[in-house]
Protein backbone atom coordinates (compact mmCIF):
# COMPACT_ATOMS: atom_id res chain seq x y z
CA UNK A 1 0.00 0.00 0.00
CA UNK A 2 2.72 2.41 1.22
CA UNK A 3 4.48 1.42 -1.81
CA UNK A 4 1.72 1.89 -4.14
CA UNK A 5 1.00 4.97 -2.81
CA UNK A 6 4.40 6.47 -2.95
CA UNK A 7 4.84 5.44 -7.14
CA UNK A 8 1.24 7.13 -7.66
CA UNK A 9 2.55 10.25 -5.94
CA UNK A 10 5.97 9.97 -8.00
CA UNK A 11 3.39 9.34 -11.72
CA UNK A 12 1.41 12.36 -10.84
CA UNK A 13 4.03 14.64 -9.58
CA UNK A 14 5.72 13.43 -12.86
CA UNK A 15 2.75 14.76 -14.99
CA UNK A 16 2.05 17.63 -13.03
CA UNK A 17 5.80 18.20 -13.60
CA UNK A 18 6.90 19.09 -10.25
CA UNK A 19 9.70 16.68 -10.61
CA UNK A 20 13.05 18.01 -10.62
CA UNK A 21 15.05 18.00 -13.60
CA UNK A 22 17.39 14.55 -12.29
CA UNK A 23 14.37 13.35 -10.66
CA UNK A 24 12.33 13.44 -13.99
CA UNK A 25 15.20 11.94 -16.15
CA UNK A 26 15.67 8.78 -13.63
CA UNK A 27 11.63 8.68 -13.94
CA UNK A 28 11.56 8.41 -17.66
CA UNK A 29 13.82 6.04 -17.52
CA UNK A 30 11.96 3.84 -15.31
CA UNK A 31 9.51 3.93 -17.45
CA UNK A 32 11.34 2.93 -21.01
CA UNK A 33 12.21 -0.28 -19.24
CA UNK A 34 8.97 -1.10 -17.49
CA UNK A 35 6.06 -2.08 -19.54
CA UNK A 36 4.18 -1.82 -16.77
CA UNK A 37 4.60 1.31 -15.35
CA UNK A 38 4.41 3.21 -18.47
CA UNK A 39 0.91 1.69 -18.99
CA UNK A 40 0.05 3.01 -15.50
CA UNK A 41 1.59 6.38 -16.40
CA UNK A 42 -0.68 6.33 -19.54
CA UNK A 43 -3.68 5.42 -17.76
CA UNK A 44 -2.95 8.64 -14.96
CA UNK A 45 -2.59 10.65 -17.91
CA UNK A 46 -5.59 9.86 -19.47
CA UNK A 47 -7.99 9.68 -16.35
CA UNK A 48 -6.43 13.36 -15.52
CA UNK A 49 -6.96 14.62 -19.60
CA UNK A 50 -10.91 12.79 -19.57
CA UNK A 51 -11.68 13.65 -16.29
CA UNK A 52 -10.11 16.90 -15.71
CA UNK A 53 -11.52 18.80 -18.90
CA UNK A 54 -14.42 20.54 -18.29
CA UNK A 55 -15.39 20.45 -21.42
CA UNK A 56 -15.85 16.93 -21.46
CA UNK A 57 -17.60 16.25 -18.37
CA UNK A 58 -20.09 19.05 -19.63
CA UNK A 59 -20.35 16.81 -23.12
CA UNK A 60 -20.66 13.77 -20.91
CA UNK A 61 -23.46 15.26 -18.44
CA UNK A 62 -25.82 16.36 -21.39
CA UNK A 63 -24.82 12.55 -23.24
CA UNK A 64 -26.28 11.30 -20.23
CA UNK A 65 -29.22 13.87 -19.82
CA UNK A 66 -29.75 12.65 -23.99
CA UNK A 67 -29.00 9.11 -24.06
CA UNK A 68 -30.02 7.52 -21.14
CA UNK A 69 -34.00 9.01 -21.20
CA UNK A 70 -34.10 7.60 -24.54
CA UNK A 71 -32.80 4.47 -23.48
CA UNK A 72 -35.88 3.67 -21.50
CA UNK A 73 -38.96 4.84 -23.82
CA UNK A 74 -37.63 2.82 -26.40
CA UNK A 75 -38.79 5.71 -28.98
CA UNK A 76 -36.77 4.27 -32.11
CA UNK A 77 -38.42 0.78 -31.64
CA UNK A 78 -41.97 1.45 -32.55
CA UNK A 79 -41.68 1.26 -35.96
CA UNK A 80 -40.07 -2.61 -35.92
CA UNK A 81 -42.94 -3.33 -33.39
CA UNK A 82 -45.78 -3.26 -35.48
CA UNK A 83 -43.81 -5.12 -38.03
CA UNK A 84 -44.07 -8.02 -35.49
CA UNK A 85 -46.91 -10.70 -36.10
CA UNK A 86 -49.25 -12.35 -33.34
CA UNK A 87 -47.39 -15.43 -34.55
CA UNK A 88 -43.93 -13.89 -33.77
CA UNK A 89 -44.74 -12.48 -30.57
CA UNK A 90 -45.95 -15.90 -29.34
CA UNK A 91 -42.72 -17.31 -30.15
CA UNK A 92 -40.68 -14.52 -28.94
CA UNK A 93 -42.58 -14.53 -25.68
CA UNK A 94 -42.05 -18.57 -25.52
CA UNK A 95 -38.17 -17.23 -25.82
CA UNK A 96 -37.97 -14.66 -23.06
CA UNK A 97 -39.89 -17.26 -20.39
CA UNK A 98 -36.82 -19.61 -21.73
CA UNK A 99 -34.49 -16.52 -21.14
CA UNK A 100 -35.48 -15.63 -18.05
CA UNK A 101 -34.84 -19.15 -16.86
CA UNK A 102 -31.55 -19.21 -18.24
CA UNK A 103 -30.87 -15.91 -16.77
CA UNK A 104 -32.45 -17.07 -13.13
CA UNK A 105 -30.07 -20.18 -13.58
CA UNK A 106 -27.13 -18.07 -14.72
CA UNK A 107 -27.40 -14.76 -12.92
CA UNK A 108 -24.61 -12.71 -11.65
CA UNK A 109 -23.84 -12.93 -7.80
CA UNK A 110 -24.93 -10.16 -6.19
CA UNK A 111 -21.78 -7.53 -5.93
CA UNK A 112 -19.87 -7.94 -2.51
CA UNK A 113 -20.52 -5.77 0.53
CA UNK A 114 -16.86 -4.25 0.48
CA UNK A 115 -18.21 -2.75 -3.81
CA UNK A 116 -20.95 -2.01 -2.85
CA UNK A 117 -19.54 -0.02 0.00
CA UNK A 118 -16.48 1.44 -2.30
CA UNK A 119 -19.22 2.86 -4.26
CA UNK A 120 -21.58 4.22 -1.35
CA UNK A 121 -19.77 4.97 1.53
CA UNK A 122 -17.98 8.10 2.05
CA UNK A 123 -16.76 8.69 5.89
CA UNK A 124 -18.98 11.95 7.46
CA UNK A 125 -17.26 15.09 7.19
CA UNK A 126 -16.00 16.78 10.67
CA UNK A 127 -18.60 19.67 10.30
CA UNK A 128 -20.92 17.86 12.78
CA UNK A 129 -18.48 17.66 15.23
CA UNK A 130 -18.69 19.27 18.13
CA UNK A 131 -17.45 18.20 22.04
CA UNK A 132 -19.67 20.03 24.19
CA UNK A 133 -17.90 19.41 27.47
CA UNK A 134 -14.10 18.83 28.02
CA UNK A 135 -12.54 16.38 25.80
CA UNK A 136 -10.95 13.95 27.41
CA UNK A 137 -7.22 14.53 25.84
CA UNK A 138 -7.45 10.85 23.82
CA UNK A 139 -10.54 12.23 21.94
CA UNK A 140 -8.08 14.99 19.50
CA UNK A 141 -6.20 12.08 18.63
CA UNK A 142 -9.19 9.81 17.66
CA UNK A 143 -10.66 12.45 15.59
CA UNK A 144 -7.24 13.62 14.10
CA UNK A 145 -6.92 10.02 13.40
CA UNK A 146 -10.34 9.54 11.71
CA UNK A 147 -10.36 13.17 9.53
CA UNK A 148 -6.61 11.99 8.17
CA UNK A 149 -8.51 8.57 7.32
CA UNK A 150 -6.16 6.68 9.47
CA UNK A 151 -9.44 4.60 10.68
CA UNK A 152 -7.54 1.42 12.57
CA UNK A 153 -6.02 3.87 15.17
CA UNK A 154 -9.06 6.02 15.06
CA UNK A 155 -10.98 2.87 16.32
CA UNK A 156 -7.98 1.66 18.80
CA UNK A 157 -7.93 5.21 20.40
CA UNK A 158 -11.66 5.13 20.56
CA UNK A 159 -11.61 2.32 22.01
CA UNK A 160 -9.54 2.94 24.61
CA UNK A 161 -11.72 5.42 26.13
CA UNK A 162 -14.48 4.54 28.51
CA UNK A 163 -17.95 4.35 26.98
CA UNK A 164 -19.60 7.03 29.18
CA UNK A 165 -16.62 9.06 28.30
CA UNK A 166 -17.54 9.52 24.65
CA UNK A 167 -20.85 12.00 23.80
CA UNK A 168 -23.10 10.97 20.96
CA UNK A 169 -20.84 12.97 18.64
CA UNK A 170 -17.91 10.76 19.21
CA UNK A 171 -20.03 7.93 19.30
CA UNK A 172 -21.19 8.60 15.47
CA UNK A 173 -17.78 8.97 14.53
CA UNK A 174 -16.42 5.90 16.10
CA UNK A 175 -19.24 4.41 14.32
CA UNK A 176 -18.10 5.58 11.08
CA UNK A 177 -14.30 4.63 11.65
CA UNK A 178 -15.33 1.31 12.33
CA UNK A 179 -17.25 1.41 8.94
CA UNK A 180 -14.54 2.63 6.91
CA UNK A 181 -12.78 0.49 8.59
CA UNK A 182 -14.62 -2.80 8.04
CA UNK A 183 -16.30 -3.54 11.39
CA UNK A 184 -20.08 -3.21 10.23
CA UNK A 185 -21.98 -5.22 12.56
CA UNK A 186 -20.16 -2.79 15.57
CA UNK A 187 -20.84 0.11 13.96
CA UNK A 188 -24.41 -1.10 13.31
CA UNK A 189 -24.54 -1.76 16.56
CA UNK A 190 -23.58 1.78 18.00
CA UNK A 191 -25.38 3.77 14.63
CA UNK A 192 -28.50 1.73 15.50
CA UNK A 193 -28.55 2.97 19.36
CA UNK A 194 -28.17 6.79 17.87
CA UNK A 195 -30.53 6.22 15.85
CA UNK A 196 -33.20 5.10 18.77
CA UNK A 197 -32.36 7.41 21.12
CA UNK A 198 -32.47 10.50 18.73
CA UNK A 199 -29.55 12.05 20.73
CA UNK A 200 -28.64 13.79 17.61
CA UNK A 201 -31.57 15.04 15.66
CA UNK A 202 -29.44 17.01 13.24
CA UNK A 203 -27.68 13.93 12.08
CA UNK A 204 -30.83 11.35 11.82
CA UNK A 205 -30.51 10.83 8.37
CA UNK A 206 -26.75 10.34 7.87
CA UNK A 207 -27.59 8.10 10.90
CA UNK A 208 -30.35 5.95 9.08
CA UNK A 209 -28.41 6.09 5.52
CA UNK A 210 -24.78 4.90 7.18
CA UNK A 211 -26.87 2.52 9.25
CA UNK A 212 -28.59 0.48 6.10
CA UNK A 213 -24.36 0.56 5.03
CA UNK A 214 -23.22 -1.21 8.12
CA UNK A 215 -25.91 -3.79 7.93
CA UNK A 216 -25.02 -4.19 4.32
CA UNK A 217 -21.49 -5.21 5.36
CA UNK A 218 -22.36 -7.00 8.02
CA UNK A 219 -24.63 -9.24 6.01
CA UNK A 220 -27.39 -8.34 7.24
CA UNK A 221 -29.00 -7.77 4.20
CA UNK A 222 -32.89 -7.87 5.40
CA UNK A 223 -32.46 -5.48 7.56
CA UNK A 224 -30.61 -2.89 5.13
CA UNK A 225 -33.39 -2.97 2.53
CA UNK A 226 -36.22 -2.55 4.49
CA UNK A 227 -34.56 0.64 5.96
CA UNK A 228 -33.03 1.61 2.25
CA UNK A 229 -36.71 1.63 1.49
CA UNK A 230 -37.87 3.53 3.95
CA UNK A 231 -35.05 5.95 2.76
CA UNK A 232 -36.08 5.81 -0.75
CA UNK A 233 -39.69 6.53 0.21
CA UNK A 234 -38.88 9.75 2.00
CA UNK A 235 -38.67 12.73 -0.94
CA UNK A 236 -37.23 14.97 1.79
CA UNK A 237 -34.14 12.37 2.80
CA UNK A 238 -30.96 13.66 1.52
CA UNK A 239 -29.71 9.90 -0.18
CA UNK A 240 -32.77 9.27 -1.49
CA UNK A 241 -32.00 8.16 -4.81
CA UNK A 242 -28.99 6.65 -3.80
CA UNK A 243 -31.11 4.63 -1.45
CA UNK A 244 -33.18 3.68 -4.38
CA UNK A 245 -30.15 3.02 -6.47
CA UNK A 246 -28.41 0.72 -4.24
CA UNK A 247 -31.91 -1.97 -3.44
CA UNK A 248 -32.05 -2.45 -6.86
CA UNK A 249 -27.78 -3.83 -6.42
CA UNK A 250 -28.97 -6.10 -3.57
CA UNK A 251 -30.13 -9.50 -3.56
CA UNK A 252 -33.58 -10.35 -3.61
CA UNK A 253 -33.34 -13.31 -1.22
CA UNK B 1 -11.86 24.73 -37.84
CA UNK B 2 -14.79 23.02 -38.96
CA UNK B 3 -15.69 22.37 -42.92
CA UNK B 4 -18.85 20.54 -44.03
CA UNK B 5 -20.77 20.08 -47.24
CA UNK B 6 -24.19 21.63 -45.59
CA UNK B 7 -24.30 24.70 -42.85
CA UNK B 8 -26.84 22.71 -41.03
CA UNK B 9 -24.07 20.04 -40.56
CA UNK B 10 -21.55 22.80 -39.18
CA UNK B 11 -23.80 23.83 -36.97
CA UNK B 12 -25.07 20.49 -35.48
CA UNK B 13 -20.79 20.27 -34.79
CA UNK B 14 -20.31 23.21 -33.33
CA UNK B 15 -23.06 22.44 -30.96
CA UNK B 16 -21.12 19.06 -29.66
CA UNK B 17 -18.05 20.73 -29.79
CA UNK B 18 -19.69 23.38 -26.96
CA UNK B 19 -21.38 20.68 -25.50
CA UNK B 20 -24.82 22.79 -26.46
CA UNK B 21 -27.51 20.47 -25.33
CA UNK B 22 -30.41 21.75 -27.92
CA UNK B 23 -27.69 21.02 -30.68
CA UNK B 24 -26.56 16.83 -29.01
CA UNK B 25 -30.60 16.71 -28.88
CA UNK B 26 -31.48 17.47 -32.17
CA UNK B 27 -28.40 15.35 -33.04
CA UNK B 28 -29.12 12.26 -31.50
CA UNK B 29 -33.00 12.89 -32.35
CA UNK B 30 -31.52 12.97 -36.55
CA UNK B 31 -29.12 10.05 -36.35
CA UNK B 32 -29.44 7.37 -33.59
CA UNK B 33 -32.14 5.68 -35.70
CA UNK B 34 -30.45 5.38 -38.49
CA UNK B 35 -26.97 3.90 -36.39
CA UNK B 36 -29.71 1.57 -34.47
CA UNK B 37 -30.73 0.53 -37.56
CA UNK B 38 -26.95 -0.05 -38.48
CA UNK B 39 -25.91 -1.61 -34.98
CA UNK B 40 -28.75 -4.05 -34.75
CA UNK B 41 -28.42 -5.29 -38.67
CA UNK B 42 -24.88 -6.05 -37.22
CA UNK B 43 -25.27 -8.55 -34.75
CA UNK B 44 -25.79 -5.14 -32.45
CA UNK B 45 -28.40 -4.61 -29.67
CA UNK B 46 -30.31 -0.68 -29.41
CA UNK B 47 -27.97 -0.53 -26.14
CA UNK B 48 -25.10 -0.78 -28.04
CA UNK B 49 -25.83 1.49 -30.55
CA UNK B 50 -26.42 3.79 -27.72
CA UNK B 51 -22.77 3.24 -26.38
CA UNK B 52 -21.65 3.24 -30.64
CA UNK B 53 -23.69 6.96 -30.68
CA UNK B 54 -22.21 8.15 -26.95
CA UNK B 55 -18.41 6.92 -28.93
CA UNK B 56 -18.92 8.79 -31.95
CA UNK B 57 -19.72 11.95 -30.08
CA UNK B 58 -16.58 11.12 -28.01
CA UNK B 59 -15.23 10.89 -31.09
CA UNK B 60 -16.28 14.28 -33.01
CA UNK B 61 -15.48 16.27 -29.96
CA UNK B 62 -11.64 14.95 -29.93
CA UNK B 63 -11.12 15.41 -33.39
CA UNK B 64 -12.46 18.79 -33.39
CA UNK B 65 -10.73 19.95 -30.33
CA UNK B 66 -7.16 18.56 -32.20
CA UNK B 67 -7.42 20.16 -35.20
CA UNK B 68 -9.76 20.61 -38.19
CA UNK B 69 -12.67 18.57 -39.21
CA UNK B 70 -13.07 18.83 -42.96
CA UNK B 71 -16.11 16.93 -44.19
CA UNK B 72 -16.48 16.30 -47.98
CA UNK B 73 -19.21 14.24 -47.74
CA UNK B 74 -22.52 14.89 -45.79
CA UNK B 75 -21.80 14.46 -41.71
CA UNK B 76 -24.79 11.65 -42.16
CA UNK B 77 -22.56 9.73 -44.72
CA UNK B 78 -19.62 10.57 -42.33
CA UNK B 79 -21.15 9.70 -39.01
CA UNK B 80 -22.28 6.17 -40.32
CA UNK B 81 -18.36 5.65 -41.59
CA UNK B 82 -17.30 6.12 -37.76
CA UNK B 83 -19.88 4.15 -36.48
CA UNK B 84 -18.53 1.29 -38.35
CA UNK B 85 -15.53 1.53 -37.56
CA UNK B 86 -16.34 2.21 -34.18
CA UNK B 87 -18.33 -1.44 -34.09
CA UNK B 88 -15.59 -3.00 -35.85
CA UNK B 89 -13.50 -2.27 -32.98
CA UNK B 90 -16.01 -3.68 -30.92
CA UNK B 91 -16.47 -6.63 -32.66
CA UNK B 92 -14.16 -9.27 -31.38
CA UNK B 93 -13.89 -10.69 -35.12
CA UNK B 94 -14.42 -7.82 -37.53
CA UNK B 95 -14.76 -10.04 -40.29
CA UNK B 96 -18.43 -10.27 -39.12
CA UNK B 97 -19.00 -6.88 -39.88
CA UNK B 98 -20.38 -7.41 -43.68
CA UNK B 99 -20.96 -4.13 -45.28
CA UNK B 100 -23.36 -3.75 -47.68
CA UNK B 101 -23.01 -1.49 -50.28
CA UNK B 102 -23.06 2.04 -49.63
CA UNK B 103 -22.58 1.56 -46.07
CA UNK B 104 -20.29 4.11 -45.08
CA UNK B 105 -17.13 2.89 -47.37
CA UNK B 106 -16.43 5.96 -49.06
CA UNK B 107 -16.31 8.33 -46.66
CA UNK B 108 -14.25 6.48 -44.74
CA UNK B 109 -12.14 8.72 -42.64
CA UNK B 110 -8.41 8.19 -43.96
CA UNK B 111 -6.66 10.01 -40.64
CA UNK B 112 -3.73 8.13 -39.26
CA UNK B 113 -5.09 8.76 -35.96
CA UNK B 114 -8.49 7.67 -36.86
CA UNK B 115 -7.80 4.29 -35.13
CA UNK B 116 -6.23 5.59 -32.05
CA UNK B 117 -9.53 8.25 -31.52
CA UNK B 118 -11.67 5.82 -31.64
CA UNK B 119 -10.15 3.68 -28.92
CA UNK B 120 -9.77 6.81 -27.36
CA UNK B 121 -13.28 7.77 -27.19
CA UNK B 122 -14.35 4.59 -26.28
CA UNK B 123 -11.93 5.04 -22.96
CA UNK B 124 -13.71 8.53 -22.23
CA UNK B 125 -16.94 6.90 -22.24
CA UNK B 126 -15.39 4.11 -20.09
CA UNK B 127 -13.73 6.49 -17.55
CA UNK B 128 -16.30 8.38 -17.08
CA UNK B 129 -18.85 5.74 -16.77
CA UNK B 130 -16.75 4.29 -13.63
CA UNK B 131 -16.50 8.26 -12.52
CA UNK B 132 -19.54 8.78 -12.12
CA UNK B 133 -20.42 5.25 -9.77
CA UNK B 134 -18.16 6.97 -7.36
CA UNK B 135 -19.64 8.63 -4.50
CA UNK B 136 -20.26 12.17 -4.35
CA UNK B 137 -17.37 13.55 -1.81
CA UNK B 138 -14.82 11.09 -4.22
CA UNK B 139 -15.99 12.49 -7.36
CA UNK B 140 -15.51 16.64 -6.19
CA UNK B 141 -11.83 15.71 -4.73
CA UNK B 142 -10.92 13.98 -7.98
CA UNK B 143 -12.87 16.58 -10.76
CA UNK B 144 -10.93 19.65 -8.85
CA UNK B 145 -7.46 17.74 -8.61
CA UNK B 146 -7.66 16.26 -12.13
CA UNK B 147 -8.52 20.25 -13.26
CA UNK B 148 -5.17 20.85 -11.05
CA UNK B 149 -6.53 22.65 -8.38
CA UNK B 150 -4.07 22.21 -5.58
CA UNK B 151 -4.72 20.01 -2.23
CA UNK B 152 -5.06 22.62 -0.14
CA UNK B 153 -7.46 24.78 -1.73
CA UNK B 154 -9.36 21.70 -2.56
CA UNK B 155 -9.45 21.30 1.51
CA UNK B 156 -10.96 25.01 2.00
CA UNK B 157 -13.05 24.80 -0.68
CA UNK B 158 -14.45 21.24 1.02
CA UNK B 159 -14.31 22.38 4.62
CA UNK B 160 -11.77 19.35 5.15
CA UNK B 161 -8.08 19.31 6.66
CA UNK B 162 -5.26 18.89 3.58
CA UNK B 163 -4.10 15.82 5.03
CA UNK B 164 -8.04 13.97 4.92
CA UNK B 165 -8.36 15.46 1.18
CA UNK B 166 -4.63 13.92 0.68
CA UNK B 167 -5.75 10.49 2.14
CA UNK B 168 -8.98 9.97 0.60
CA UNK B 169 -8.08 11.29 -3.23
CA UNK B 170 -5.78 8.54 -3.32
CA UNK B 171 -7.98 5.94 -1.82
CA UNK B 172 -10.62 7.57 -4.32
CA UNK B 173 -8.18 7.28 -7.24
CA UNK B 174 -7.00 3.96 -6.75
CA UNK B 175 -11.04 2.48 -6.68
CA UNK B 176 -11.35 4.32 -9.86
CA UNK B 177 -8.65 2.63 -11.29
CA UNK B 178 -9.22 -0.93 -9.75
CA UNK B 179 -12.70 -0.68 -10.90
CA UNK B 180 -11.88 0.38 -14.63
CA UNK B 181 -9.15 -2.64 -14.37
CA UNK B 182 -11.92 -4.29 -13.29
CA UNK B 183 -14.24 -4.11 -16.45
CA UNK B 184 -12.99 -6.30 -19.54
CA UNK B 185 -14.18 -3.52 -22.15
CA UNK B 186 -10.47 -1.58 -20.95
CA UNK B 187 -8.53 -4.20 -22.39
CA UNK B 188 -10.48 -4.49 -25.25
CA UNK B 189 -10.26 -0.80 -26.12
CA UNK B 190 -6.32 -0.30 -25.57
CA UNK B 191 -5.09 -0.51 -29.34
Amino acid sequence: MEEQNRQTEQIERYLNGALSEPERKDFEAAVAGDETLRREVALHRELMETLGDPGLAKLSGVLTEVVRPRAKNKAFSRPRMRRISRRWMGLAATLLLAAFAVFLLMRKPAPAPDSLLAQYFEPYPLDAFRSENAAPVAVPEAIEAYQAGRYAEAIRLFSAMPPDALNPNMQFYRAEALLAGGQGAESARILEALSASGALPGLQQPIEWHLALAWIQAGETPKAKSLLEKIARNTGHYKQKPAADLLKQLPNH
Amino acid sequence: MIRTVDEADKTLLEGIKSADREQVQRFYDEYMPGIIQFVVSHKGTEDDARDVFQDAVYFLFRKMRSGELVLTASLRTYLLAVCRNIWRTRLRDSRELRLQPGEGESAADESPDIDELIFRAGRDRLYREHFSRLGDQCRRILELFFAKVRLSEIAEMLNLTEKYVKKRKFTCKETLVASIRQDPRFEELRN
